[in-house]
């Protein structure tokens, strides 16, 4: 999906080899590590854009420097279950609400600023901050559990496709996929009194 | 349901596996669960949406604020792990000529250990050098206005240039609880340096200690 620079012919086959490299210093993998971070700044104007641009410009570029930071010294969380991209974007989009929520600006999706929903529509649209408990609650799972619910929602796969993926059965991609939402639920309730109900106001 | 992993609730995951409507599987057994799943759902959807969008967009976009900052940024951070324990080695060093000539001077005119420059107002209190777990970092300490904390954590005996095993977001207050899933990445014996940056980023003062906790 994203053709970020250019990839080193390096030994390692995929992102977390090449990350566990990179995390023992060795120049190649550093080298390739920073040309694939070359995505930050413009997946922050992404997430940023969504929520009708709260950030100037001298603001944004302090906050892709303090993303860059952080997501340097955090290298060794990454565990592969997804791309090292969509990691760095759940990066950007988590630091930006929290950089937010700080300042007291935390605004909801400008799909929901352009026109008021009406109030059936408004129950549907979930606000950007039940996005950030789903990243968060997703983190907990066990990793095969996070594995077949992000790959059904979040890259739209099938359930033999996501055995194919993951080298099982589809029936095992099912019984793993609604044992991890049986645990979303339950850290998403504990997060807030109803935050399932309020997520799809 | 009840239990994480009892019985009858993996009996009811099983059976939604295997069922062709396995929301209503799940309404038989508790109509509040299946409901709250469906909707559930959505909110993955919603989730996913967003980020397929937000990445898309990002890829669709030629330039945005901070492109030429990626370099300059990861080449300083590249330094930096480094930079402290050079200065450590040297403080140390000093720290052991001091000692062996003026051995019986009072403590107070020895420099402290992990100190980059002038005189300290940051002592790390816990964990120290005999905890029983790594659940709370505290320290004390003065920030500059518009400053921040960072705290990083290391094996004891991880190479020099070892990147940190875990990292604290930007911090105001002289506390951090990593989660259960960080103190997991910990080993029993560690050291953990807290760094005191300006409003601009630049590091201000750094102090590093070790600590040990006692296995499980």
């Amino acid at each position: 999906m994203l053709l970020l620079g250019t990839m080193s012919s390096l030994p390692p086959k995929d992102d977390l080899e090449l990350i566990q490299h990179a995390i023992r210093q060795e120049p190649e993998a550093v080298s390739a590590v920073i040309e694939r971070l070359r995505c930050v700044p413009r997946m922050l104007s992404a997430c940023a854009a969504r929520l009708n641009n709260p950030l100037d410009q001298e603001e944004q570029r302090d906050l892709v420097q303090e993303i860059l930071l952080s997501i340097w010294n955090k290298l060794g969380q990454y565990g592969g279950r997804a791309r090292f991209e969509t990691w760095v974007y759940r990066f950007c989009f988590l630091e930006l609400r929290w950089h937010l929520r700080k300042r007291g600006r935390l605004p909801r999706l400008i799909d929901d600023l352009r026109e008021p929903p009406a109030p059936r529509e408004a129950q549907q649209t979930p606000s950007a901050l039940d996005y950030e408990h789903v990243y968060q609650a997703l983190s907990k799972l066990d990793e095969d559990e996070a594995a077949v619910v992000s790959r059904k929602h979040f890259e739209d796969l099938s359930f033999t496709e996501i055995g194919e993926h993951l080298g099982i059965s589809a029936n095992t991609a099912k019984t793993r996929y609604y044992r991890g939402l049986l645990k979303l639920r339950e850290q998403l309730r504990s997060h807030t009194d109803d935050p399932i109900s309020e997520g799809r106001r | 349901m009840n239990g994480k992993n009892s019985p009858d609730r993996e009996e009811i995951i099983r059976r939604m596996a295997e069922s062709k409507k396995p929301l209503d599987e799940l309404r038989n057994v508790d109509l509040e669960a299946a409901e709250d799943l469906e909707r559930l759902m959505g909110l993955l959807d919603d989730t996913g949406r967003e980020e397929r969008h937000n990445m898309a967009e990002a890829d669709a976009t030629r330039s945005a604020p901070g492109d030429d900052l990626v370099d300059v940024t990861l080449k300083a951070v590249r330094q930096r792990p480094s930079a402290p324990r050079r200065w450590t080695g040297l403080l140390v060093a000093a720290a052991l000529l001091l000692f062996a000539g003026l051995w019986w001077m009072p403590s107070k005119t020895t420099p402290p250990q992990n100190q980059l420059l002038g005189d300290s107002e940051l002592e790390l209190l816990s964990p120290n050098a005999a905890s029983s777990e790594f659940g709370t970092f505290e320290w004390r300490g003065e920030l500059p206005e518009g400053g921040w904390y960072e705290l990083y954590v290391y094996g004891a005996e991880d190479p020099v240039t070892a990147a940190p095993r875990i990292a604290s977001p930007h911090l105001a207050e002289e506390r951090w609880q990593p989660s259960a899933e960080e103190q997991a990445l910990l080993p029993d014996a560690i050291e953990w340096e807290v760094r005191v940056l300006d409003r601009s980023g630049e590091l201000i003062e750094s102090r590093r200690v070790s600590a040990s906790r006692s296995s499980p």
